[in-house]
Protein backbone atom coordinates (compact mmCIF):
# COMPACT_ATOMS: atom_id res chain seq x y z
CA UNK A 1 0.00 0.00 0.00
CA UNK A 2 2.84 2.12 1.36
CA UNK A 3 4.71 1.46 -2.35
CA UNK A 4 1.24 2.53 -4.38
CA UNK A 5 0.99 6.08 -2.71
CA UNK A 6 4.57 6.72 -3.30
CA UNK A 7 3.77 6.34 -7.24
CA UNK A 8 3.74 9.42 -9.04
CA UNK A 9 -0.63 9.71 -9.82
CA UNK A 10 -1.47 9.76 -13.05
CA UNK A 11 -5.07 9.40 -11.95
CA UNK A 12 -6.14 12.63 -11.25
CA UNK A 13 -7.73 13.51 -14.93
CA UNK A 14 -8.10 17.49 -15.37
CA UNK A 15 -11.19 18.67 -16.49
CA UNK A 16 -9.37 21.48 -18.62
CA UNK A 17 -6.78 20.40 -21.47
CA UNK A 18 -5.08 21.97 -24.49
CA UNK A 19 -8.40 21.49 -26.30
CA UNK A 20 -10.67 22.90 -23.84
CA UNK A 21 -7.84 25.88 -23.31
CA UNK A 22 -8.15 26.58 -27.75
CA UNK A 23 -12.01 26.48 -27.43
CA UNK A 24 -12.48 28.86 -25.23
CA UNK A 25 -10.11 30.91 -26.96
CA UNK A 26 -12.13 30.65 -30.31
CA UNK A 27 -15.18 31.25 -28.33
CA UNK A 28 -13.34 34.84 -27.08
CA UNK A 29 -13.13 35.95 -30.58
CA UNK A 30 -16.43 34.86 -31.79
CA UNK A 31 -18.30 38.12 -29.99
CA UNK A 32 -15.46 40.47 -32.11
CA UNK A 33 -16.64 39.06 -35.18
CA UNK A 34 -20.16 39.70 -34.36
CA UNK A 35 -19.77 43.46 -33.61
CA UNK A 36 -17.57 42.69 -36.83
CA UNK A 37 -20.56 41.54 -38.50
CA UNK A 38 -23.10 44.39 -36.86
CA UNK A 39 -20.39 47.29 -38.55
CA UNK A 40 -19.49 45.57 -41.76
CA UNK A 41 -21.81 42.93 -42.76
CA UNK A 42 -21.34 39.30 -44.29
CA UNK A 43 -18.08 40.11 -45.48
CA UNK A 44 -16.63 40.42 -41.91
CA UNK A 45 -18.29 36.65 -41.42
CA UNK A 46 -17.32 35.48 -45.01
CA UNK A 47 -13.56 36.97 -44.20
CA UNK A 48 -13.40 35.19 -41.00
CA UNK A 49 -14.43 31.46 -42.12
CA UNK A 50 -12.54 31.42 -45.53
CA UNK A 51 -9.27 32.28 -43.64
CA UNK A 52 -9.78 29.64 -40.75
CA UNK A 53 -11.10 27.38 -43.18
CA UNK A 54 -8.01 27.54 -45.19
CA UNK A 55 -5.47 27.56 -41.79
CA UNK A 56 -7.11 24.49 -40.57
CA UNK A 57 -6.72 22.66 -43.70
CA UNK A 58 -3.29 23.81 -44.39
CA UNK A 59 -2.14 23.00 -40.92
CA UNK A 60 -3.93 19.13 -41.22
CA UNK A 61 -2.47 18.78 -44.97
CA UNK A 62 1.41 19.79 -43.59
CA UNK A 63 0.80 16.89 -40.63
CA UNK A 64 -0.62 14.64 -43.35
CA UNK A 65 2.91 15.32 -45.37
CA UNK A 66 5.13 15.03 -42.39
CA UNK A 67 3.24 12.00 -41.63
CA UNK A 68 2.35 12.57 -37.93
CA UNK A 69 -0.93 12.36 -36.45
CA UNK A 70 -2.67 15.49 -35.37
CA UNK A 71 -5.50 15.36 -32.46
CA UNK A 72 -8.06 16.21 -34.05
CA UNK A 73 -9.81 19.26 -31.81
CA UNK A 74 -6.18 20.42 -32.11
CA UNK A 75 -7.83 24.41 -33.08
CA UNK A 76 -4.27 26.19 -32.51
CA UNK A 77 -4.50 26.64 -36.84
CA UNK A 78 -8.05 27.48 -36.26
CA UNK A 79 -7.18 30.32 -33.77
CA UNK A 80 -4.78 31.51 -36.36
CA UNK A 81 -7.07 31.73 -39.11
CA UNK A 82 -9.77 33.38 -36.89
CA UNK A 83 -7.08 36.36 -35.46
CA UNK A 84 -5.91 37.29 -39.14
CA UNK A 85 -8.59 38.71 -40.47
CA UNK A 86 -9.90 40.50 -37.59
CA UNK A 87 -6.35 42.37 -37.78
CA UNK A 88 -7.46 43.91 -41.11
CA UNK A 89 -9.66 46.30 -42.66
CA UNK A 90 -12.51 44.61 -43.73
CA UNK A 91 -12.08 45.35 -46.94
CA UNK A 92 -8.87 43.86 -47.58
CA UNK A 93 -9.02 40.90 -50.33
CA UNK A 94 -9.28 37.22 -49.62
CA UNK A 95 -6.18 36.42 -51.75
CA UNK A 96 -4.04 39.18 -49.13
CA UNK A 97 -5.36 36.99 -46.25
CA UNK A 98 -4.76 33.36 -47.95
CA UNK A 99 -1.30 34.31 -48.65
CA UNK A 100 -0.93 35.94 -44.93
CA UNK A 101 -2.33 32.74 -43.51
CA UNK A 102 -0.18 30.50 -45.96
CA UNK A 103 3.13 32.29 -44.33
CA UNK A 104 1.77 32.00 -41.06
CA UNK A 105 1.48 28.49 -41.18
CA UNK A 106 4.21 27.11 -43.20
CA UNK A 107 7.05 29.81 -41.94
CA UNK A 108 6.08 30.35 -38.20
CA UNK A 109 5.00 27.48 -37.58
CA UNK A 110 5.37 24.18 -39.36
CA UNK A 111 9.02 25.12 -40.27
CA UNK A 112 9.48 25.09 -36.18
CA UNK A 113 7.86 21.52 -36.05
CA UNK A 114 3.90 22.82 -35.09
CA UNK A 115 1.66 23.74 -32.50
CA UNK A 116 3.72 24.57 -28.94
CA UNK A 117 7.04 24.45 -30.73
CA UNK A 118 7.14 27.27 -32.95
CA UNK A 119 8.97 30.25 -31.35
CA UNK A 120 7.09 33.24 -33.19
CA UNK A 121 3.09 33.81 -33.06
CA UNK A 122 2.18 32.51 -36.42
CA UNK A 123 -0.86 35.29 -36.72
CA UNK A 124 1.41 38.12 -35.31
CA UNK A 125 3.80 36.67 -38.31
CA UNK A 126 0.78 36.44 -40.97
CA UNK A 127 0.03 40.06 -40.19
CA UNK A 128 3.13 41.37 -40.31
CA UNK A 129 3.89 39.99 -43.86
CA UNK A 130 0.67 41.35 -44.70
CA UNK A 131 1.17 44.80 -43.60
CA UNK A 132 4.87 45.10 -45.26
CA UNK A 133 3.35 43.58 -48.17
CA UNK A 134 -0.09 44.65 -48.80
CA UNK A 135 0.18 47.77 -47.22
CA UNK A 136 -2.12 49.99 -49.47
CA UNK A 137 -4.87 46.72 -48.48
CA UNK A 138 -3.90 47.11 -44.49
CA UNK A 139 -3.62 51.07 -44.51
CA UNK A 140 -7.56 52.11 -46.19
CA UNK A 141 -10.16 51.36 -43.65
CA UNK A 142 -14.09 51.59 -44.43
CA UNK A 143 -15.85 53.59 -42.33
CA UNK A 144 -18.52 51.41 -39.73
CA UNK A 145 -22.06 51.31 -40.40
CA UNK A 146 -21.91 53.32 -43.88
CA UNK A 147 -23.41 50.45 -46.13
CA UNK A 148 -23.15 46.59 -46.07
CA UNK A 149 -19.35 45.76 -47.86
CA UNK A 150 -19.92 43.02 -50.72
CA UNK A 151 -18.90 40.41 -50.05
CA UNK A 152 -17.27 39.01 -53.33
CA UNK A 153 -16.02 42.48 -54.53
CA UNK A 154 -12.46 43.54 -53.68
CA UNK A 155 -12.52 46.95 -54.89
CA UNK A 156 -14.28 49.53 -52.38
CA UNK A 157 -14.53 52.99 -52.70
CA UNK A 158 -14.82 55.89 -49.47
CA UNK A 159 -12.04 54.17 -47.46
CA UNK A 160 -9.81 56.61 -44.63
CA UNK A 161 -7.32 56.39 -42.71
CA UNK A 162 -7.67 54.99 -38.92
CA UNK A 163 -6.90 57.52 -36.17
CA UNK A 164 -3.76 55.79 -35.31
CA UNK A 165 -2.65 56.66 -39.07
CA UNK A 166 -3.72 60.55 -37.74
CA UNK A 167 -1.77 60.23 -34.63
CA UNK A 168 1.08 59.22 -36.69
CA UNK A 169 1.28 62.50 -39.05
CA UNK A 170 0.42 64.73 -35.40
CA UNK A 171 -3.38 65.11 -36.03
CA UNK A 172 -5.65 64.74 -33.50
CA UNK A 173 -8.65 62.00 -34.16
CA UNK A 174 -11.95 63.55 -33.91
CA UNK A 175 -13.74 60.83 -31.92
CA UNK A 176 -15.75 60.68 -28.83
CA UNK A 177 -14.75 58.24 -26.32
CA UNK A 178 -18.27 56.60 -26.65
CA UNK A 179 -17.34 55.55 -30.01
CA UNK A 180 -14.12 54.53 -29.14
CA UNK A 181 -15.38 51.91 -26.78
CA UNK A 182 -17.40 50.58 -29.32
CA UNK A 183 -15.17 50.34 -31.78
CA UNK A 184 -17.38 52.63 -34.10
CA UNK A 185 -14.45 54.28 -35.63
CA UNK A 186 -12.36 53.29 -39.02
CA UNK A 187 -9.34 50.51 -37.93
CA UNK A 188 -9.27 46.57 -38.24
CA UNK A 189 -12.72 45.13 -38.19
CA UNK A 190 -11.61 43.37 -34.71
CA UNK A 191 -8.88 45.34 -33.18
CA UNK A 192 -10.63 48.53 -31.57
CA UNK A 193 -13.93 47.11 -30.75
CA UNK A 194 -12.38 47.88 -26.92
CA UNK A 195 -15.25 46.85 -25.07
CA UNK A 196 -15.58 43.36 -26.65
CA UNK A 197 -12.04 42.61 -26.38
CA UNK A 198 -11.95 43.54 -22.10
CA UNK A 199 -14.59 41.81 -21.92
CA UNK A 200 -13.17 38.58 -23.75
CA UNK A 201 -10.28 39.23 -21.53
CA UNK A 202 -12.10 38.80 -18.44
CA UNK A 203 -13.72 35.73 -19.67
CA UNK A 204 -10.32 34.10 -20.57
CA UNK A 205 -9.26 35.18 -17.13
CA UNK A 206 -11.96 33.33 -15.62
CA UNK A 207 -11.66 30.07 -17.49
CA UNK A 208 -8.21 30.58 -16.34
CA UNK A 209 -6.73 30.43 -20.20
CA UNK A 210 -4.35 32.88 -19.42
CA UNK A 211 -2.99 35.57 -16.61
CA UNK A 212 -3.20 38.68 -16.22
CA UNK A 213 0.34 39.35 -15.30
CA UNK A 214 1.46 39.84 -19.03
CA UNK A 215 -1.54 41.73 -20.21
CA UNK A 216 -1.86 44.28 -17.75
CA UNK A 217 1.86 44.93 -17.68
CA UNK A 218 1.82 45.55 -21.54
CA UNK A 219 -1.46 47.65 -21.25
CA UNK A 220 -0.54 49.67 -18.14
CA UNK A 221 3.22 50.97 -19.65
CA UNK A 222 1.48 51.72 -23.03
CA UNK A 223 -1.08 54.10 -20.89
CA UNK A 224 1.96 55.60 -18.88
CA UNK A 225 4.62 55.79 -21.75
CA UNK A 226 1.64 57.10 -24.50
CA UNK A 227 0.96 59.85 -22.20
CA UNK A 228 4.27 60.51 -21.23
CA UNK A 229 5.32 60.78 -24.64
CA UNK A 230 2.38 62.19 -27.02
CA UNK A 231 2.52 62.34 -30.52
CA UNK A 232 -0.24 65.27 -30.78
CA UNK A 233 -1.25 68.19 -28.55
CA UNK A 234 -3.03 65.88 -26.26
CA UNK A 235 -2.98 65.49 -22.41
CA UNK A 236 -1.19 62.76 -20.76
CA UNK A 237 -4.33 61.02 -20.14
CA UNK A 238 -6.17 61.53 -23.38
CA UNK A 239 -2.81 60.62 -25.22
CA UNK A 240 -2.71 57.52 -23.20
CA UNK A 241 -6.37 56.63 -23.82
CA UNK A 242 -5.61 57.16 -27.92
CA UNK A 243 -2.88 55.18 -27.68
CA UNK A 244 -4.26 52.43 -26.34
CA UNK A 245 -7.45 52.43 -27.93
CA UNK A 246 -6.82 53.94 -31.56
CA UNK A 247 -4.59 51.15 -33.23
CA UNK A 248 -4.20 46.74 -31.88
CA UNK A 249 -2.46 47.20 -28.89
CA UNK A 250 -5.52 46.27 -26.75
CA UNK A 251 -6.39 43.32 -28.67
CA UNK A 252 -2.42 42.34 -29.26
CA UNK A 253 -2.15 42.44 -25.72
CA UNK A 254 -5.09 40.12 -25.00
CA UNK A 255 -5.06 37.78 -27.58
CA UNK A 256 -1.15 37.61 -28.88
CA UNK A 257 0.46 38.00 -25.58
CA UNK A 258 -0.83 35.41 -23.91
CA UNK A 259 -0.14 32.23 -26.20
CA UNK A 260 1.08 29.98 -24.14
CA UNK A 261 3.67 28.93 -26.60
CA UNK A 262 5.46 32.04 -27.21
CA UNK A 263 5.36 33.80 -24.00
CA UNK A 264 7.40 33.19 -20.67
CA UNK A 265 6.29 30.30 -18.36
CA UNK A 266 6.79 32.78 -14.87
CA UNK A 267 4.38 35.26 -13.51
CA UNK A 268 7.48 37.80 -13.15
CA UNK A 269 8.92 36.90 -16.67
CA UNK A 270 5.16 37.61 -17.81
CA UNK A 271 5.24 41.17 -16.74
CA UNK A 272 8.73 42.10 -17.91
CA UNK A 273 7.19 40.66 -21.75
CA UNK A 274 4.66 42.94 -21.45
CA UNK A 275 6.73 45.91 -20.16
CA UNK A 276 9.30 45.23 -22.87
CA UNK A 277 6.57 44.79 -25.46
CA UNK A 278 4.74 47.92 -24.58
CA UNK A 279 7.86 49.87 -24.57
CA UNK A 280 8.60 48.53 -27.77
CA UNK A 281 5.63 49.44 -29.09
CA UNK A 282 5.55 53.07 -28.03
CA UNK A 283 9.13 54.04 -29.31
CA UNK A 284 8.33 52.08 -32.73
CA UNK A 285 4.80 54.21 -32.69
CA UNK A 286 7.11 57.40 -32.94
CA UNK A 287 10.13 56.02 -35.38
CA UNK A 288 8.39 52.89 -36.76
CA UNK A 289 6.80 53.21 -40.82
CA UNK A 290 3.73 51.15 -39.98
CA UNK A 291 0.68 51.73 -38.21
CA UNK A 292 0.01 48.32 -36.81
CA UNK A 293 3.74 48.17 -35.08
CA UNK A 294 2.54 45.79 -32.20
CA UNK A 295 3.02 42.89 -34.06
CA UNK A 296 6.28 43.51 -34.91
CA UNK A 297 7.13 44.14 -31.62
CA UNK A 298 5.33 40.77 -30.33
CA UNK A 299 7.37 39.28 -33.24
CA UNK A 300 11.17 40.73 -31.78
CA UNK A 301 9.90 39.92 -28.24
CA UNK A 302 9.19 36.67 -28.62
CA UNK A 303 12.96 35.97 -29.84
CA UNK A 304 13.41 36.86 -26.18
CA UNK A 305 10.95 34.36 -24.22
CA UNK A 306 13.56 31.93 -23.77
CA UNK A 307 16.40 34.24 -22.32
CA UNK A 308 13.65 35.56 -19.82
CA UNK A 309 12.39 32.24 -18.95
CA UNK A 310 16.62 31.48 -18.42
CA UNK A 311 16.82 34.02 -16.15
CA UNK A 312 13.42 33.43 -14.57
CA UNK A 313 14.68 29.92 -13.87
CA UNK A 314 17.83 31.32 -12.43
CA UNK A 315 16.00 33.52 -9.85
CA UNK A 316 13.54 30.72 -9.01
CA UNK A 317 16.06 28.11 -8.16
CA UNK A 318 18.26 31.00 -6.06
CA UNK A 319 14.78 32.02 -4.52
CA UNK A 320 14.07 28.11 -3.41
CA UNK A 321 17.23 28.03 -2.17
CA UNK A 322 16.98 30.72 0.51
CA UNK A 323 13.78 29.46 1.42
CA UNK A 324 15.72 26.29 1.87
CA UNK A 325 18.94 27.55 3.89
CA UNK A 326 16.29 30.03 6.15
CA UNK A 327 13.94 26.69 6.56
CA UNK A 328 17.14 25.16 8.17
CA UNK A 329 18.41 27.69 10.18
CA UNK A 330 15.06 28.00 11.74
CA UNK A 331 14.83 23.80 12.43
CA UNK A 332 18.31 24.14 13.74
CA UNK A 333 17.48 27.15 16.11
CA UNK A 334 14.37 25.80 17.66
CA UNK A 335 15.80 22.89 19.48
CA UNK A 336 18.23 25.47 20.75
CA UNK A 337 15.49 27.07 21.86
CA UNK A 338 13.67 24.09 23.51
CA UNK B 1 23.53 0.81 -23.79
CA UNK B 2 22.04 -2.24 -22.22
CA UNK B 3 19.34 -1.92 -24.38
CA UNK B 4 21.11 -0.99 -27.75
CA UNK B 5 23.13 -4.41 -26.62
CA UNK B 6 19.62 -6.18 -26.56
CA UNK B 7 18.38 -5.00 -29.58
CA UNK B 8 22.26 -5.94 -31.69
CA UNK B 9 21.58 -9.78 -29.99
CA UNK B 10 17.76 -9.87 -31.01
CA UNK B 11 18.48 -8.56 -34.60
CA UNK B 12 21.18 -11.34 -34.88
CA UNK B 13 18.89 -14.08 -33.46
CA UNK B 14 16.60 -13.05 -36.08
CA UNK B 15 18.74 -12.31 -39.11
CA UNK B 16 21.91 -14.02 -38.58
CA UNK B 17 22.97 -13.97 -42.11
CA UNK B 18 22.87 -10.04 -42.04
CA UNK B 19 24.45 -8.76 -38.75
CA UNK B 20 24.13 -4.74 -39.11
CA UNK B 21 26.24 -4.84 -42.72
CA UNK B 22 25.31 -1.73 -44.55
CA UNK B 23 24.74 -2.33 -48.14
CA UNK B 24 26.32 0.94 -49.66
CA UNK B 25 27.78 -0.40 -52.74
CA UNK B 26 25.09 1.36 -54.50
CA UNK B 27 25.13 4.20 -52.32
CA UNK B 28 29.11 4.69 -53.26
CA UNK B 29 28.25 4.33 -57.55
CA UNK B 30 25.77 7.13 -57.01
CA UNK B 31 28.05 9.30 -55.29
CA UNK B 32 30.83 7.99 -57.88
CA UNK B 33 28.57 8.78 -60.88
CA UNK B 34 27.42 12.31 -60.01
CA UNK B 35 30.74 13.56 -58.47
CA UNK B 36 31.37 15.33 -61.12
CA UNK B 37 28.52 17.27 -60.89
CA UNK B 38 27.15 17.54 -57.92
CA UNK B 39 27.96 20.89 -57.42
CA UNK B 40 25.32 21.37 -59.59
CA UNK B 41 22.24 19.92 -57.63
CA UNK B 42 22.62 18.31 -54.00
CA UNK B 43 26.41 19.40 -53.41
CA UNK B 44 25.24 22.92 -53.93
CA UNK B 45 27.86 25.52 -52.62
CA UNK B 46 24.01 27.46 -51.09
CA UNK B 47 21.91 24.78 -50.88
CA UNK B 48 24.20 22.26 -48.93
CA UNK B 49 26.87 24.69 -47.38
CA UNK B 50 25.26 27.95 -47.28
CA UNK B 51 28.44 29.60 -49.03
CA UNK B 52 27.70 33.03 -50.76
CA UNK B 53 24.14 33.44 -49.05
CA UNK B 54 23.90 37.54 -48.95
CA UNK B 55 23.92 37.12 -52.37
CA UNK B 56 20.77 34.73 -52.12
CA UNK B 57 18.73 36.74 -50.02
CA UNK B 58 19.77 39.92 -49.93
CA UNK B 59 20.70 40.34 -54.10
CA UNK B 60 18.76 38.17 -55.81
CA UNK B 61 15.74 39.93 -55.71
CA UNK B 62 14.64 39.72 -59.52
CA UNK B 63 15.99 37.89 -62.40
CA UNK B 64 17.77 40.69 -63.72
CA UNK B 65 19.84 41.29 -60.62
CA UNK B 66 20.04 36.90 -60.04
CA UNK B 67 21.73 37.14 -63.79
CA UNK B 68 23.97 40.15 -63.08
CA UNK B 69 25.18 38.49 -59.97
CA UNK B 70 25.29 35.02 -61.57
CA UNK B 71 27.49 36.37 -64.74
CA UNK B 72 29.40 38.39 -62.55
CA UNK B 73 30.47 34.98 -59.93
CA UNK B 74 31.19 33.01 -63.29
CA UNK B 75 33.86 35.50 -64.39
CA UNK B 76 35.45 36.19 -60.70
CA UNK B 77 35.51 33.00 -59.94
CA UNK B 78 36.60 31.15 -63.02
CA UNK B 79 39.98 33.01 -64.04
CA UNK B 80 40.97 32.83 -60.49
CA UNK B 81 40.76 29.49 -59.59
CA UNK B 82 42.28 28.61 -62.51
CA UNK B 83 44.92 31.04 -61.30
CA UNK B 84 45.63 29.55 -57.93
CA UNK B 85 45.78 25.81 -59.40
CA UNK B 86 49.21 27.25 -61.09
CA UNK B 87 50.45 29.77 -58.23
CA UNK B 88 48.36 28.62 -54.98
CA UNK B 89 51.33 27.03 -53.37
CA UNK B 90 53.67 30.05 -54.37
CA UNK B 91 51.60 32.73 -52.81
CA UNK B 92 52.03 32.50 -48.94
CA UNK B 93 48.63 32.60 -46.77
CA UNK B 94 49.31 36.12 -45.50
CA UNK B 95 49.81 37.39 -49.00
CA UNK B 96 47.44 34.90 -50.82
CA UNK B 97 44.06 37.25 -48.64
CA UNK B 98 45.01 40.62 -50.03
CA UNK B 99 45.72 39.11 -53.63
CA UNK B 100 42.91 37.28 -54.77
CA UNK B 101 40.78 39.80 -53.51
CA UNK B 102 42.37 42.83 -55.51
CA UNK B 103 42.59 40.60 -58.17
CA UNK B 104 38.69 39.85 -58.35
CA UNK B 105 37.71 43.63 -57.65
CA UNK B 106 39.48 44.27 -60.70
CA UNK B 107 37.65 41.87 -62.94
CA UNK B 108 34.45 43.27 -60.75
CA UNK B 109 35.01 46.62 -62.37
CA UNK B 110 35.37 45.23 -65.88
CA UNK B 111 32.02 43.60 -65.51
CA UNK B 112 30.32 46.48 -63.28
CA UNK B 113 31.31 48.99 -66.44
CA UNK B 114 29.91 46.09 -69.43
CA UNK B 115 26.33 45.76 -67.00
CA UNK B 116 26.29 49.51 -66.42
CA UNK B 117 26.95 49.60 -70.12
CA UNK B 118 24.10 47.73 -70.55
CA UNK B 119 21.41 49.35 -67.55
CA UNK B 120 23.23 51.47 -65.35
CA UNK B 121 20.07 51.38 -63.05
CA UNK B 122 21.04 47.87 -62.51
CA UNK B 123 24.19 48.36 -61.07
CA UNK B 124 22.99 51.00 -58.38
CA UNK B 125 20.18 48.67 -57.56
CA UNK B 126 22.73 45.99 -56.53
CA UNK B 127 25.21 48.55 -54.37
CA UNK B 128 27.42 46.31 -52.50
CA UNK B 129 26.45 43.21 -53.03
CA UNK B 130 28.89 43.39 -56.89
CA UNK B 131 31.50 44.03 -55.17
CA UNK B 132 31.02 42.11 -52.40
CA UNK B 133 32.31 38.93 -54.41
CA UNK B 134 35.72 40.09 -54.45
CA UNK B 135 35.46 39.14 -50.64
CA UNK B 136 32.72 36.25 -51.05
CA UNK B 137 33.32 32.53 -49.33
CA UNK B 138 32.61 30.49 -52.44
CA UNK B 139 35.76 32.32 -54.12
CA UNK B 140 37.75 31.83 -51.36
CA UNK B 141 36.80 28.16 -51.13
CA UNK B 142 37.29 27.42 -54.98
CA UNK B 143 40.65 29.13 -54.45
CA UNK B 144 41.89 26.91 -51.22
CA UNK B 145 40.40 23.94 -53.74
CA UNK B 146 42.42 24.80 -56.82
CA UNK B 147 45.68 25.72 -54.60
CA UNK B 148 46.33 22.28 -53.41
CA UNK B 149 45.98 20.71 -56.46
CA UNK B 150 44.05 17.33 -55.70
CA UNK B 151 42.81 16.91 -59.71
CA UNK B 152 44.14 17.36 -62.56
CA UNK B 153 43.72 21.11 -64.01
CA UNK B 154 40.89 20.07 -66.22
CA UNK B 155 39.01 18.40 -63.49
CA UNK B 156 39.30 21.43 -61.37
CA UNK B 157 38.16 23.85 -63.61
CA UNK B 158 35.49 22.09 -64.43
CA UNK B 159 34.62 21.55 -60.54
CA UNK B 160 34.62 25.31 -60.45
CA UNK B 161 32.24 25.64 -63.28
CA UNK B 162 29.76 23.50 -61.83
CA UNK B 163 30.20 24.91 -58.50
CA UNK B 164 29.51 28.40 -60.30
CA UNK B 165 26.57 27.25 -62.41
CA UNK B 166 25.41 25.38 -59.05
CA UNK B 167 25.16 29.15 -57.44
CA UNK B 168 23.26 30.72 -60.96
CA UNK B 169 20.72 27.92 -60.90
CA UNK B 170 19.69 28.87 -57.79
CA UNK B 171 20.18 32.31 -57.68
CA UNK B 172 18.18 32.48 -60.97
CA UNK B 173 15.47 30.58 -59.47
CA UNK B 174 15.75 32.58 -56.22
CA UNK B 175 15.24 36.15 -58.38
CA UNK B 176 12.50 34.65 -60.74
CA UNK B 177 10.28 33.31 -57.81
CA UNK B 178 10.82 36.55 -55.65
CA UNK B 179 10.21 38.35 -58.70
CA UNK B 180 7.04 36.68 -59.60
CA UNK B 181 5.57 36.81 -56.25
CA UNK B 182 7.09 40.42 -55.27
CA UNK B 183 6.61 42.37 -58.12
CA UNK B 184 3.95 40.55 -60.55
CA UNK B 185 6.83 40.53 -63.62
CA UNK B 186 9.41 38.49 -65.27
CA UNK B 187 12.42 40.16 -66.46
CA UNK B 188 10.81 43.67 -65.44
CA UNK B 189 7.42 42.43 -67.89
CA UNK B 190 4.71 42.67 -66.06
CA UNK B 191 2.06 39.89 -65.27
CA UNK B 192 -1.74 40.02 -65.63
CA UNK B 193 -2.29 37.12 -63.67
CA UNK B 194 -0.95 38.71 -60.36
CA UNK B 195 -3.55 41.26 -59.55
CA UNK B 196 -1.35 41.91 -55.66
CA UNK B 197 1.71 41.26 -55.96
CA UNK B 198 3.35 40.18 -52.11
CA UNK B 199 5.89 43.29 -51.65
CA UNK B 200 7.62 41.21 -48.67
CA UNK B 201 8.70 38.59 -50.86
CA UNK B 202 11.48 40.98 -51.90
CA UNK B 203 12.86 41.37 -48.34
CA UNK B 204 15.95 39.52 -46.63
CA UNK B 205 13.21 37.72 -44.63
CA UNK B 206 11.91 35.81 -47.37
CA UNK B 207 15.09 34.76 -48.81
CA UNK B 208 15.83 33.27 -45.61
CA UNK B 209 12.72 31.36 -45.16
CA UNK B 210 12.76 30.36 -48.73
CA UNK B 211 16.54 29.38 -48.52
CA UNK B 212 15.55 27.19 -45.31
CA UNK B 213 12.99 25.13 -47.22
CA UNK B 214 14.63 24.51 -50.17
CA UNK B 215 17.76 23.23 -47.72
CA UNK B 216 15.35 20.99 -46.15
CA UNK B 217 14.04 19.86 -49.62
CA UNK B 218 17.16 19.40 -50.64
CA UNK B 219 17.84 16.81 -47.72
CA UNK B 220 14.95 15.16 -48.07
CA UNK B 221 15.73 14.22 -51.72
CA UNK B 222 19.61 13.36 -50.57
CA UNK B 223 17.82 10.86 -47.49
CA UNK B 224 15.18 9.67 -50.41
CA UNK B 225 18.06 8.63 -52.85
CA UNK B 226 20.02 6.64 -50.11
CA UNK B 227 16.95 5.45 -48.64
CA UNK B 228 15.73 3.74 -52.37
CA UNK B 229 19.55 2.52 -52.86
CA UNK B 230 19.87 0.30 -49.81
CA UNK B 231 16.81 -1.05 -50.06
CA UNK B 232 17.33 -2.12 -53.48
CA UNK B 233 20.94 -3.48 -52.43
CA UNK B 234 18.80 -5.22 -50.01
CA UNK B 235 16.42 -6.48 -52.60
CA UNK B 236 19.09 -7.65 -55.10
CA UNK B 237 20.94 -9.43 -52.66
CA UNK B 238 17.78 -11.34 -51.20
Amino acid sequence: MDSFNKINPPYIKLKDNISSFMLDAVIALVPLYVMAYFYYGLRALSLGLVSAMFCYALDRFCFFLRKKRLALFDLSALITGLIVPLLCPASVSYSAVLVADMFGILAAKIAFGGTANNIFNPAAAAVCFLTISFNENMSLFPVPLEGKLSVLSNEFSGLTNSPAAILRFGGIPQIEISDMLFGNFPGPMGAVNILVILSCFIYLLMRKVIKPHGTLAFILTAFVLGGLFPRADLGFFRSGIFELFSGSILFGGVYLLNDPSTSPKRSEGKVVYGVVAAALTILFRHIGAFEQEVFFVILICNSFVGIIDYFGEIYYMKKRQKLHSQRKEEENEAPATN
Amino acid sequence: MKHQQQTKEEFEQKEPNKGLKLRLGKIRKYHKMTRNVNGLFLDNPIIKFALAMPFLVVGAVSLKHSVCLSLAMIVTVIPLSMLAYFVGDKIPDYLAICVYPILASIILIGVKFLIGFYDPVLIDSLGMYINLIAVSTLLISQINHSSVRKRSFGASTLRSLYTCCGFSLVVISFGLVREIIGSGSVWGIRLEIIKHPAYGAQLAFFGFIMLGFVMALARLITRTIHYVSLKSAEREEE
